[in-house]
């Protein structure tokens, strides 16, 4: 669809499509806030707030990927390439809702040279998804070092063991309190 | 959680249709853009603005140079959306090589492979 841009501006059937991927896409994250608005909120402040050791670890991940042996520093529930993530999809999120709620009921309102602006930056946040998605999909489903993570996203549980290697910071935090082995 | 549920999805639809309802256009639709190239076609073999129309005489006071390149394209970010789509596409293919060499280097030393 980037590739035809103009193409698809007339494409009828390509643009209903798209608009019904987009009322899911959009869909998701507003249930989720207000189904779960603590977690929601949780995942905002995950997002945002970042700590020396989650910088430190973000500096030296691409090494640790490539399988060097450095100590790495204690992360907490979530580490900072993780964090780094959840920062581009906030974002990039943001921008494909606001400019693509402009282009869909906004068309004709706005002046056309904001317009090009405004479909130049859907286009670019959607090729900044389209760079880092292969890569957190990689490490989360088939890098050997994290072969629960994609268990955990699926029933929010990881081994004691794997907390303690990975997510240290978190398991001090519930180990007093949930000891029973996830 | 029904009600809350309920006013913010009416906020949010009642802005954006208050916001529609209170800005005046400024360009034509996409089912107008769709009207005047179809009413074109009918009597044009190229894109043409020279028959007397409300939707025509709309579309024939634009500068045409203001909005499109050519007949095919916007103007002003077509430089860039064209270097957007290489950058991309390139970066992504050094990112997919990147993962390649990561699965053979990370299985050679923990001896996965």
């Amino acid at each position: 669809m980037f590739f035809h841009l103009t193409d698809m501006s007339s494409g009828h059937q390509i643009r209903t499509v798209h608009r019904i991927i987009a009322v899911f896409f959009v869909a998701a994250p507003v249930l989720y806030l207000l189904l779960d608005h603590k977690a929601a909120a949780g995942f905002l402040y995950e997002t945002f707030c970042w700590d020396h050791d989650d910088t430190a670890w973000l500096k030296l991940s691409l090494s640790h990927y490539f399988g060097s042996q450095e100590q790495m520093p204690p992360q907490d529930r979530i580490n900072g390439d993780q964090k780094l993530w959840q920062l581009v999809v906030f974002i990039t999120g943001t921008v494909l809702i606001a400019t693509g709620v402009l282009q869909w009921f906004f068309r004709p309102k706005i002046p056309i040279e904001l317009y090009q602006w405004v479909l130049l930056a859907h286009a670019a946040a959607f090729v900044v998804v389209s760079i880092l998605f292969p890569v957190h999909f990689y490490l989360r489903t088939l890098h050997p070092f994290f072969d629960e993570s994609l268990s955990s996203m699926l029933d929010g549980k990881v081994s004691e063991s794997y907390a303690r290697k990975h997510y240290p910071k978190w398991l001090e935090k519930i180990v007093g309190t949930t000891h029973n082995g996830t | 959680m029904r009600i809350k549920l309920t006013i913010v999805l009416g906020l949010i639809v009642g802005t954006v249709l208050a916001v529609y309802l209170l800005l005046g256009d400024q360009t034509l639709s996409p089912l107008q853009l769709t009207q005047v190239k179809a009413g074109c076609r009918e009597c044009h073999s190229e894109l043409r603005y020279d028959s007397p129309s409300t939707l025509h005489d709309t579309h024939a006071a634009l500068n045409c140079s203001r909005c499109h390149r050519d007949n095919a394209g916007l103007k002003s970010t077509d430089k860039i959306h064209t270097g957007l789509k290489w950058a991309g596409l390139g970066t992504v293919l050094f990112v997919l090589a990147g993962i390649a060499t990561n699965i053979i280097m990370v299985n050679k030393k923990t001896g996965t492979a």
